[in-house]
């Protein structure tokens, strides 16, 4: 078991409860992604998943120790997580971006050395960067620089992987290209958490799904019994229509018509 | 195997660059020695530095002496450290608030570092105090300046520009009572004598007492250079890269604020060094701070000295220096404003 939480609730400086009584496990190998209505709190938890919020009740547990008392170094080897804007200021090449992930492995006083300089060329290389790697992170397209945050996420080979709505600036092809990436990092057995508004998203990686509400419950599960039509319409106050796609295979999300 | 570096911005790269700089702040001290309106020529430069350093009887007059040892050589090596001192604080703050339009002056430093200094004079406190004052009257001033965008829930850019602005106008008006409430015979005298800035009046006894408050803090930057780039990414992306970010920044802000505080007491205020200079680094060899730092260093100390030895020889009395720095770094700032608007820094 990777991550445990147990019972967790947070609110901002006395406001209220953004999370109330939420429990989630993850395995290795395992894809989560948390839907939910803006502002329903998902970066919150995740905040509190990386030990950056501190929890009013509740646990959360990694690796089978609590959060709490773990050092933020010790914390990133285990946890990767990509935010959900990108915004460099400085023009880091890609290779010196995807190097930066390399960070909790070395000592504060100390700069990355050849095996570093290896690893993130491998990342590079398997995610089909290679020939980006000497271009300016801020010259790149959004959908490559997403690319370089995931290879920057894993170029530590962590346990887990946390992404914060990581489509939301993308285009429809970026998205797709996206997804894929994100499932074959469960497939190479990373843990995989994602906050996302799109059900199409959560049915796409499969996997296990949760449902954060406005009141800051969760409910998870299998993704094929947590997304249904009534929990949608209500989470996203939405005439949502979930429909049997046979060409594809699978359930599809429709939106009603204006 | 295809270069993952581009050619402009490898180490090799950097450390042709850096040793070609290397060479020219050697041959631009050479040239600042025999420089000036009392003419000396490069090699009797050089003999009466030789003969100074192996401790020869002199066979230079004694005016000729006094001009290369007494005023020339302590004003050279002042000016190179300052500009060394103040672009490596420039580009550390730079990096570590991720906000390339930032400078010690911008945040208020300098100005925080004058009043220190001031208050040091008024209290009548011997000269061993002065730079401790004037480090603290830095770090208050940076810790206000970063504190108020916090406090107003803005942390864009040009928030803590504007901070800085704020506190720099605040520091302005508080060293303006200080002066206002001087003796005016003695204390305001020394304040005014000490906050105009400059490298005329230095001597070799002044710089030297200074010397580990510059090297320290400097040997702490380029140790921590490469955590510079991760906090560079910002807040929240540092602390999930591990990165102890209270510690490590506050680390960078002490060891920038002493480097800036220090360049104050040597110099005074001189503006715009600490901003031009970190961009034209970038310019150069790119933001990786591991390589950024070292070259800004020696920029900033090139820069410096010549700017310092155009204030000599330029018109018939000495030009104030932050004239020159200003003239350069004003249009230099515009010019960076039209660049942020385009995202391509």
């Amino acid at each position: 078991m990777i991550y445990e939480v147990n019972g967790l609730s947070f609110a901002y400086h006395g406001g209220p409860r953004v999370l109330d009584g939420v429990s989630l496990t993850l395995e290795r190998g395992e894809v989560l992604s948390i839907l939910g209505p803006n502002g329903a709190g998902k970066s919150t938890l995740l905040g509190c998943m990386l030990g950056m919020l501190v929890p009013q009740e509740g646990s959360v547990r990694l690796e089978g120790r609590d959060i709490a008392q773990l050092k933020p170094r010790d914390i990133a080897r285990l946890v990767s997580y990509v935010p959900q804007n990108l915004a460099p200021v400085f023009g880091y090449t890609l290779f010196e971006f995807v190097l930066m992930g390399r960070a909790p492995l070395i000592p504060t006083l100390g700069r990355p050395g050849p095996a570093d300089r290896a690893a993130a060329r491998e990342v590079l290389e398997q995610m089909g960067l290679t020939r980006l790697a000497d271009r300016a992170c801020t010259e790149v397209s959004g959908g490559e620089r997403q690319q370089a945050a995931i290879a920057r996420a894993i170029v530590r080979q962590p346990q887990a992987v946390l992404f914060d709505e990581p489509t939301a600036h993308l285009d429809v092809g970026n998205q797709l290209r996206t997804l894929r990436v994100l499932k074959n990092l469960s497939r190479q057995g990373y843990a995989v958490v994602v906050t996302t508004h799109d059900p199409n998203h959560a049915i796409l990686l499969g996997g296990r799904a949760a449902i954060l509400d406005r009141a800051g419950h969760l409910t998870a599960g299998p993704a094929e019994e947590i997304i249904r039509e009534d929990a949608l319409r209500q989470v996203y106050q939405a005439d949502l229509k979930l429909q049997w796609e046979p060409q594809l295979g699978r359930t599809v999300c429709l939106f009603p018509n204006l | 195997m295809r270069k993952l570096l581009p050619a402009g911005r490898g180490p090799l790269y950097a450390l042709s660059l850096g040793t070609l700089l290397g060479a020219l702040l050697l041959v631009g001290v050479v040239c600042a020695v025999c420089t000036g309106k009392y003419q000396v020529s490069p090699a009797a430069s050089l003999e009466i530095l030789f003969q100074q350093l192996l401790g020869l009887e002199s066979t230079y007059p004694e005016m000729t002496v006094n001009v290369v040892m007494g005023l020339r050589i302590p004003r050279i090596f002042a000016s190179v450290l300052v500009g060394a001192a103040l672009s490596l604080s420039g580009a550390a703050y730079q990096g570590v608030f991720s906000n390339p339009l930032i400078s010690p002056d911008f945040l208020g430093v300098s100005s925080g570092a004058c009043i220190g200094a001031a208050l040091a004079i008024l209290l009548g406190l011997p000269g061993g105090t002065l730079q401790l004052f004037a480090f603290v009257g830095g770090i208050v001033a940076v810790s206000l300046t970063v504190a108020l965008p916090t406090a107003l829930g803005n942390r864009s850019n040009i928030m803590l520009v504007l901070s800085g602005v704020i506190v720099g106008s605040a520091m302005s008006s508080i060293l303006g009572f200080i002066k206002y409430v001087a003796d005016p015979e003695t204390e305001l005298a020394a304040i005014t004598y000490w906050t105009m800035g400059g490298f005329t009046y230095i001597s070799l006894g002044d710089l030297l007492p200074t010397l580990p408050f510059l090297i320290l803090p400097a040997a702490g930057l380029l140790l921590l250079s490469w955590r510079i780039d991760v906090l560079s990414l910002g807040e929240d992306e540092a602390r999930a890269l591990g990165v102890n970010v209270p510690v490590i920044r506050g680390l960078v802000i002490l060891c920038s604020t002493l480097l800036t505080a220090s360049s104050v007491c040597i110099a005074g205020t001189i503006s715009w060094v600490g901003l031009v200079i970190p961009h034209l680094g970038r310019m150069l060899v790119g933001p990786d701070h591991t390589r950024l730092l070292p070259i800004s260093a020696l920029l900033g100390g090139l820069f410096l000295l010549v700017v310092d030895t155009l204030t000599r020889i330029i018109g018939a009395a000495e030009m104030p220096i932050s004239i020159l720095t200003g003239l350069v770094g004003a249009p230099f700032y515009a010019w960076l404003l039209w660049r942020q608007r385009r995202r391509a820094l």
